[in-house]
């Protein structure tokens, strides 16, 4: 299954499942991280952590470790 | 009032990071009948505070920086003849507690029964907005939804229907544009109608799909109790008790007197769901609010044609690019440290003779010196002027340095660091939010950490915002930079900016190595949170928000340090005066005074002005002389003359002789009484300190101190600078006076009497420069820590831990540079690398720590 964090950026992706629980889970839900919604991969920080996204209308910054719990599946 | 008030009856138990009182929650009166309880609640960076500013009319922080209202702020104004108290509260991304902020907001909402809340919205990012409006209807709180960032929306094209968005949530909206001031009165008739409403609508019902029956059957339980049900709206209480919250376990124990049946037939719900569907309560949960929040923004929002670039993707993509990133960031730093440290200083040369002349002031009417002793009142007096004035001397630098963070800040750029740097600094236990608390205490070679460990409450990792707390102490506080240079002049005149470079850098090496230090060790069982940050667009920082935030900061500054400066200025004032002169010395000192005083009229006599002088004129003419020279010092001759003959006219022969040898020798005979007077006095002052219990606290401790080569006198002025940072100058100045009649600097006395230039001397100063460098917080400073931590125990940590840090390396830096033999630069250079290698070696470290490896259980699809 593909990983969040191991996509390119400029590639827009669909989320498939989130494997987080607790606080955790539910920070990233209240940002948008639901099953079914897509996000676009915008750029590595300089130092190649955390990732920029664009999700919605928003930018948001989410290191790699969060990110590799995000299940995501390529537009088909 | 037909509406139905919910009651939580949550108490601070179950709120173990609030730190308010806690509140008896009891039934709520008629609204209009009292002053109407409003709060402004919303995600971050929505504009809350700008409208709590537009609707009070006060000044709260503005900023384009998420997370700068930590603290809830209440500020008051009256509409429609109804008074009304609003309330700031720090953003909130979702209603489950997460950060201490969003539990601060959250504990208010839940516990506080605000009359009205304003959900401030942002129009920009209504999906977002929307998922925490639709947990807030849901618990059926009294609504009205200010949808912001109208402007923002506009230019995108995007267009809203406000009308159908207020059917769909079941409370009223109001767009508003908060940073040019639209739409204030008709949020505030929006919040008039929506208190005083008569028919209030029921709490918002999402369609929670296969989990509505589970949903409906906990709920039925639930109304079988009305006691709860008195408490908050049922169907909301059926999820969150589904979804394991832990918190409405909690309130079902307390109101429930058998809750194990409910209890039982919430985990049976519960676990036939997932058996029956195959995805988790709080999964299902998450994706029927998201279909709910959709659907929503469907339905209202229009998104005309896309632009597909915005700037801030522009601007992000230079300045978060891996090459110009480094470039950009370090050209800001420099760009900062120029303007508010370089400059500052300069504008100090300005801003100094005001204080001076306040001093001076201060001296003229104060009761007058005696010959040898002064009133009490007198000196601490002077005590406190000069305490007062060198914290003053900073606040030019102050306000350039903080208005250039607000700039940071509002610009939207400061958010983008805390991304650059994140990497780095959690290899240390940190957070990419750590920056704006190190770049506030002096990262870049003046700071001030009070403000800095203030701004470590956004910092939503527990464990992060603690070791924060802890090291941001470590870096240069403006009233260590005094002490630099004066020990850097004497003893490293040649090298001074590369151990300027040193010191500003090894602080932060200590820092990010004592972070990572107390992060696997006393902070281990602290929890952690995820990095996820927002990052707003960038916006042009107004001049009102910027200038606002600097004057704020600053005062917090000036009221913070400033009082509890004053307060163990009198204290260290004390204990170098007690128990002050024996019997025998002051008998001695008097009897040199005598003499001098005898010389002086000896002198007098063999010139025609001996009658003009009679002994109860004497005290009060070398006041007068002193007065002068001081005068002449820091002005002109004028000003100087003037002063003398208004208080002397007869008498101005002594102070500007003409060629009559007479004249001169008058003049001759009054200057040396004076520069002898002076004399006694720093002799008694110094005898003074020897004798006093600072004086024998300090003595106390040369067998623990020597090893890193401090005499009494350096502990003397160090334990005096704990008060203050600046005081250890002062005290330096008053405890190294031979030789001042000589006029040479303090520079020169202070390496007089540290035995040297030589090596040895050189030594001792960079041990004791590297302990300053690392000495604990000043008192301020841990009194902040306290309220930030909210414990006595973190707060004498900071004073113990890098007291024996900076004793340690004092003393290894001494110690064996005096047993190797090498040069005092040397010594700083090893010193200097090998904390260099430590951080890379455990900044590498972090590196082979796995990547999160194994799926954790909960998953759905
Ligand atoms: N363009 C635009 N900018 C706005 C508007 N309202 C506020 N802002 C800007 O948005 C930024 C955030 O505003 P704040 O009032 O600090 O936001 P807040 O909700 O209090 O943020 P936190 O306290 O961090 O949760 C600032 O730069 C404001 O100037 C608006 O209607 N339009
Ligand atoms: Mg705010």
């Amino acid at each position: 299954m593909t990983t969040l964090d191991t996509i390119a950026p400029g590639r827009r992706v669909r989320i498939v499942r989130v494997r987080s629980q607790g606080a955790v889970l539910r920070r990233l839900l209240d940002f948008g991280f639901v099953p079914g919604g897509d996000i676009t991969m915008v750029r590595m920080a300089p130092l190649g952590d955390p990732m920029t996204l664009r999700i919605g209308d928003d930018t948001v910054a989410v290191r790699r470790d969060e990110a590799a719990r995000i299940e995501v599946e390529t537009h088909g | 009032m037909a509406e139905r008030r919910w009651r939580l009856g949550l108490t601070r138990a179950s709120y173990p990071n609030c730190s308010r009182p806690a509140l008896a929650v009891t039934e709520t009166a008629s609204a209009d009948a009292r002053r109407l309880l409003v709060a402004l609640g919303g995600q971050q960076n929505a504009g809350k505070s700008t409208l709590f500013n537009l609707l009070t009319g006060a000044r709260q922080h503005v900023a384009n920086y998420p997370g700068v209202t930590v603290e809830k702020k209440t500020g008051t104004f009256s509409h429609g003849g109804h008074a009304i108290e609003l309330v700031d509260l720090p953003g909130t991304y979702g209603l489950t507690s997460f950060s201490l902020e969003e539990r601060v907001a959250r504990d208010f909402l839940l516990l506080e029964q605000p009359d009205v809340v304003v959900n401030v919205a942002d129009a920009s990012s209504l999906r977002r907005s929307l998922r925490l409006t639709v947990q807030l209807r849901e618990l059926g709180l009294p609504v009205v939804v200010a949808l912001n960032m109208m402007d923002v929306a506009a230019r995108r094209s995007v267009v809203i229907d406000t009308d159908a968005l207020a059917g769909h949530l079941g409370a009223p909206v109001v767009a508003t544009v908060g940073r040019r001031g639209e739409g204030g009165a008709r949020l505030k008739d929006a919040i008039i109608a929506r208190a005083t409403i008569s028919d209030a609508p029921p709490p918002l019902v999402i369609d929670y799909g296969a989990m509505e029956p589970a949903v409906t059957g906990v709920t039925e339980a639930l109304t079988r109790h009305p006691s709860l049900a008195d408490h908050c709206p049922p169907r909301w209480l059926a999820t969150r008790l589904l979804d394991c919250d832990a918190e409405a376990m909690r309130l079902l124990r307390t109101h429930v007197p058998e809750p194990d049946a409910i209890l039982a037939q919430i985990d049976r719900a519960r676990a036939d769901f997932e058996t029956a569907e195959g995805v988790t309560i709080a999964d299902q949960i998450a994706s029927s609010r998201e279909q709910a929040v959709r659907a929503i923004e469907t339905a209202v929002l229009d998104r005309g044609t896309r632009v597909r670039r915005t700037w801030s993707d522009r601007i992000d993509a230079v300045v978060l690019n891996r090459w110009l990133a480094p470039v950009v960031l370090l050209g800001v730093i420099a760009t900062v440290y120029e303007l508010s440290i370089v400059q500052g200083y300069e504008v100090t040369h300005y801003t100094w003779p005001v204080l001076a002349t306040w001093r001076a002031f201060a001296a003229g009417i104060l009761p007058e010196a005696g010959f040898l002793y002064d009133p009490l009142l007198r000196a601490l007096g002077l005590w406190l002027v000069d305490s007062a004035n060198t914290l003053l001397n900073y606040v030019p630098i102050f306000l350039i340095l903080f208005s250039l963070i607000a700039v940071l800040e509002d610009s939207g750029y400061m958010a983008r660091i805390a991304v650059i740097l994140d990497r780095l600094l959690r290899r240390f236990g940190l957070h990419g939010q750590s920056t704006l608390p190190y770049v506030l205490s002096g990262v870049f070679a003046g700071g001030c950490a009070v403000p800095g460990v203030m701004a470590t409450r956004s910092i939503p990792d527990h464990r992060a915002r603690m070791a924060t707390i802890l090291t941001a102490p470590f870096m240069n506080c403006l009233a260590k930079v005094p002490l630099y240079t004066l020990l850097l002049g004497v003893y490293f005149a040649d090298s001074m900016s590369l151990m300027m470079f040193y010191i500003a850098t090894i602080t932060l090496i200590a820092a990010l190595l004592v972070a990572k230090l107390l992060s696997t060790t006393v902070l281990s069982g602290l929890e952690t949170a995820p990095f996820i940050m927002e990052l707003p667009n960038y916006q042009w920082p107004t001049v009102r928000g910027v200038a606002l935030r600097a004057v704020e900061r600053t005062w917090v500054y000036v009221q913070k340090v400033g009082t509890v400066v004053i307060a163990v200025a009198v204290v260290v004032f004390t204990l170098l005066h007690l128990p002050g002169l024996s019997q025998t010395e002051q008998e001695a000192f008097e009897a040199r005074g005598q003499a001098a005083i005898s010389d002086f009229e000896a002198a007098l006599a063999r010139t025609p002005f001996a009658e003009q002088v009679p002994p109860q004129r004497l005290v009060g003419l070398v006041n007068a002389y002193d007065a002068y020279r001081a005068t002449r010092l820091n002005a002109d001759r004028n000003t100087a003359d003037a002063d003398f003959r208004a208080r002397f006219p007869d008498l101005m022969v002594f102070v500007a002789p003409g060629r009559d040898r007479a004249e001169r020798a008058a003049s001759r005979a009054l200057r040396n009484l004076a520069s002898a007077r002076k004399a006694l006095r720093r002799e008694m002052r110094e005898t003074r300190i020897v004798n006093s219990v600072l004086g024998r606290i300090g003595r106390s401790l040369e067998p623990v101190t020597q090893f890193a080569g401090f005499d009494w006198k350096i502990n003397v002025a160090l334990l005096s600078s704990f008060a203050a940072r600046e005081s250890s100058v002062a005290t330096l100045g008053v405890l190294f006076q031979d030789g001042a009649d000589e006029n040479q600097s303090l520079e020169q006395r202070v390496a007089h009497g540290a035995g040297g230039t030589d090596g040895r001397g050189a030594l001792a100063a960079l041990a004791v420069i590297l302990f300053f460098a690392l000495y604990p917080p000043c008192l301020a400073t841990t009194i902040m820590v306290h309220v930030q931590t909210g414990s006595y125990r973190w707060m004498l940590f900071s004073i113990a831990f890098p007291t024996a840090l900076g004793l340690g390396v004092a003393s290894a830096v001494y110690s064996l540079g005096t047993a190797v033999g090498v040069d005092a630069v040397t010594a700083m250079t090893t010193t200097y690398l090998a904390a260099l290698a430590m951080l890379v070696i455990v900044g590498l470290a972090g590196d082979w720590r796995s990547r999160p490896a194994a799926p954790l259980p909960q998953t759905s699809t």
